[in-house]
């Protein structure tokens, strides 16, 4: 992926900061749900960061639906240390 | 999780924009996001939930080509007309489903009940009641089966650990709530809560105005005096208003059955006549509260039947051009009067209805400057179509200079997307539009 916008960088560094999930990087990077998620995508589609689903065992203990956790890939921690040379991103995005 | 039915409508279209075979793992995945979006209000779940509109998009095409698209679909006449329909939706559901409206065309609704009024020296104003007045009417009128009165006032109230707030109220005679018909006793040291609150209130004490009061009853989701909506009744106390005898109230009644309202307004006439002495420009009136609910759409609704009907006739023997003119006028002036039936707060119009003077004016300015708005938007769209497909014409250019119109003609051009012809608006004084067809499909 050449270049990363600030949002998509931005989000990733959250994701990597500790917040594995979508609403969760909503908050920490403070961009709307119509922005998150199609930069989500994008940055999978990429390889920069890859899914999968929590443990239902563990939800269900919890009696809730299990989430979608994202997590960054070596290319994805690449990307984003090309990113840091370029943007500075706010410090509430680390956990 | 239940979600309510804005946000429902909104992801139930972004999941069918999804491709169907992405669709359980995005569902899976949103609906396990909400979840936890419970505590959330209506707004703020909706401004979350808005973003499964381009997640949607972004899943089924690539984003790159989502501009392309739109571009391919803006100018379309389905999406104008689908765009408006969407408007009206978004009305339905910000309405809780055209409240008002369903509401003047239920078929029957508080049989006999009426208000009454006069109408005062003061530009015709219809005012309430003196109360002691209102006594002298019950006591003696042949054509009432009861009558009580009621007061709108705001009022400071504590429910529970809630901090006190400021909510609309009303007092009302004992009887009040026999006369409509609705099982809410009210009492001295007891209250009862519009349908805004949830009947687990029952039994519980409330401060209202400072003074500690038991709940007696919760009314029922369907209940409707007016367009005041209190959140909380108390008891109108006589004794308060002794001070102020000239002091006038809301007055509701029950006509007795098979009277008619103007036989009971001949009545009320007759006695006044008698009782009080004659004061120029005072005229009694009893309004059944049925026709008060139906009043925006026996005043308005007639206009705009007349307009769609004459919309269909009109568009069945024309060309197809304009039948999407008067849908597109028909369905943006359907949306106006909406608005202003939902929104524009002219239900009731007395000053015994809960609503100012002012609402009345300013319902039916909004109506007729909106409606002159969405005439001249139509009639503007119109013109920037193409006279074949109508799609909207793109493609600006300008021909020659404004300066070398003796010459030539000057001024603005249009193209059809497809192909099918340009359109030419001249500068000058009197500019006109020139349709020019082309042979050529691009």
């Amino acid at each position: 992926m050449p270049g990363l916008s600030y949002a998509a960088a931005a989000i990733l560094n959250a994701v990597r900061s500790g917040h594995p999930y979508g609403f969760d990087i909503m908050d920490a990077v403070s961009l709307p749900s119509g922005t998150v998620y199609p930069a989500l995508r994008k940055l999978e589609k990429a390889g920069l960061i890859r899914s999968q689903w929590e443990r239902e065992s563990l939800a269900r203990a919890d009696q809730r639906p299990a989430r979608r956790y994202y997590q960054v890939t070596r290319a994805g921690e690449s990307a984003l240390g090309e990113a840091a040379q370029k943007y500075r991103f706010p410090q509430e995005a680390a956990r | 999780m239940r979600l309510p039915l804005e946000s429902r409508v909104l992801f139930a279209v972004a999941a069918a924009l999804v491709p169907r075979d992405l669709r359980p793992g995005w569902r899976r995945e949103w609906e396990a996001e909400l979840w936890w979006c419970q505590p959330f209000s209506r707004l703020e779940l909706l401004q979350r939930i808005s973003g499964a509109i381009p997640d949607a998009l972004c899943l089924r095409i690539d984003q790159a080509d989502v501009l392309p698209v739109f571009r391919r679909t803006l100018p379309r006449p389905s999406t104008c007309l689908a765009a408006l329909l969407l408007l009206i939706a978004a009305l339905a559901s910000a309405s809780h489903g055209f409240r008002h409206t369903r509401r003047a065309l239920a078929p029957v609704q508080l049989p006999r009940l009426a208000i009454l009024s006069q109408t005062g020296p003061f530009m015709g104003q219809r005012l309430g009641l003196p109360a002691a007045k209102l006594a002298i009417w019950t006591s003696r009128a042949r054509t009432l089966e009861g009558a009580s009165v009621y007061i709108f006032y705001r009022s400071v109230v504590s429910i529970g650990a809630e901090p006190p707030r400021e909510l609309s109220a009303a007092k009302a005679g004992p009887e009040f709530f026999s006369l409509l018909g609705v099982p809410a006793p009210l009492c001295a040291d007891c209250v009862v809560l519009g349908p805004r609150f949830s009947g687990e209130l029952t039994g519980r004490t409330v401060i209202v105005d400072g003074r500690r009061a038991r709940v007696t009853a919760v009314l029922p989701r369907a209940f409707w005096f007016l367009d005041a909506a209190p959140a909380v009744w108390t008891l109108w106390d006589p004794a308060s208003w002794r001070a102020f005898p000239d002091s006038l109230t809301g007055a509701v009644c029950r006509l007795k059955p098979g009277v008619a309202p103007a036989t009971a307004e001949r009545e009320l006439r007759q006695l006044a006549a008698q009782t009080e002495p004659w004061a120029p420009g005072r005229r009694i009136s009893v309004d059944p509260l049925r026709d008060i609910a139906r009043r925006p759409l026996t005043a308005l609704g007639p206009m705009w039947l007349a307009f769609l009907l004459a919309s269909c006739l009109a568009s069945l023997a024309a060309s197809h051009g304009r039948l999407f003119l008067m849908l597109k006028s028909a369905l943006a002036l359907v949306a106006v009067l909406l608005v202003d039936l939902e929104f524009g707060g002219a239900t009731a119009i007395t000053s015994t209805g809960g609503a100012s003077f002012g609402d009345e004016a300013v319902a039916f300015w909004l109506l007729l400057t909106g409606s002159g708005l969405a005439l001249w938007w139509s009639w503007r769209d119109h013109r920037q179509r193409c006279h074949h497909c109508l799609t909207r014409l793109s493609m600006p250019v300008r021909i020659t200079q404004a300066a070398r119109y003796l010459l030539e003609p000057s001024g603005i051009e249009l193209m059809c997307p497809h192909g099918h012809g340009t359109l030419l608006t001249t500068e000058g004084s009197t500019p006109e539009s020139h349709w020019a067809p082309l042979e050529i499909e691009v």
